[in-house]
């Protein structure tokens, strides 16, 4: 059951001109990330597709909101869907039990779920 | 079906994290600004990645596939071992754990790639990272 008291974590608006400089900085050419078109052909959708890692970002910060700015000792992701430029993106916790959880990163209006990781922070903070 | 991989170990490399990158990196998702000296948790990925010595596009060449195909992030696995801060130099160790040639219905034949890296100061292991990627099979690519 969700608990609607939980901290949430929302991106108005994915920028698109952004996905040029995560691309530049993982070394990852794929057209996706930076031509529309190619994102289109592909069958992504009309607008080009955030890199993985920056829709993991927005977990990330999620999880640094709840834990004063702490980073997690580990965490599995699992890539479910596409974010894409001018998307909102919302991230919850799907679960939060003491210093671990799971997070769901979904796109709005529809929810559709892109991105589910589980977490667990530091036994003792860094 | 798993393939063999001739060259499972990838040349190792390095990623400087600037302070820079970390600022625009933290604006860009809306992040916390950095307050100690770290670089935000999402640059274990970002060294491990835009790290190793060899390119994406060499790594799918090598895994049966090719950039244009359109490869994508199945599943990541990090862990975060010491802290990374910015304004240093990481190095990066990678190889190839195994590719497993599957159907999907997404992608048609595809190739799953798991790939492992580790993230160096010095000799301080800071990051672990696991990748699984899916990278569409090359139409004209005949079987191994």
């Amino acid at each position: 059951m969700s608990d609607d008291s939980r901290r949430t974590w929302r991106l108005e608006a994915v920028p698109g001109l952004d996905m040029h400089f995560w691309a530049e900085m993982l070394g990852d050419p794929n057209p996706i990330h930076i031509d529309a078109s190619a994102a289109r052909e592909l069958g992504f959708g009309d607008a080009t597709v955030n890199p993985g890692p920056t829709n993991l970002a927005y977990v990330l910060n999620l999880i640094a909101d709840e834990f004063d700015s702490g980073t997690p000792s580990e965490l599995e992701a699992r890539f479910s869907g596409n974010v894409l430029a001018g998307d909102t993106v919302e991230a919850g916790f799907s679960r939060l039990e003491g210093r671990e959880g799971q997070v769901e990163l979904r796109r709005l209006p529809l929810g559709e779920t892109v991105l589910e990781a589980t977490f667990a922070m530091p036994k003792t903070e860094r | 079906m798993t393939r063999e991989v001739t060259t499972p170990e990838l040349e190792p490399g390095t990623f400087l994290i600037t302070s820079g990158m970390d600022d625009r990196a933290r604006a860009s998702c809306k992040a916390l600004p950095r307050a100690d000296g770290n670089a935000h948790p999402i640059f274990a990925f970002i060294a491990a990645l835009g790290g190793m010595g060899t390119s994406i596009a060499a790594l799918c060449e090598l895994c049966g596939s090719s950039i244009e195909a359109g490869p994508v992030l199945a599943s990541t696995r990090i862990r975060w071992l010491a802290p990374m801060t910015v304004d240093s130099e990481y190095g990066v160790e990678a190889r190839i754990v195994d590719t497993v040639a599957k159907q999907s219905r997404r992608f048609g034949k595809a190739i799953h790639a798991r790939i492992r890296f580790t993230v160096l100061h010095g000799e301080t292991e800071c990051a672990e990272v696991d990748i699984h990627m899916i990278l569409p099979e090359r139409e004209s690519d005949d079987e191994r």
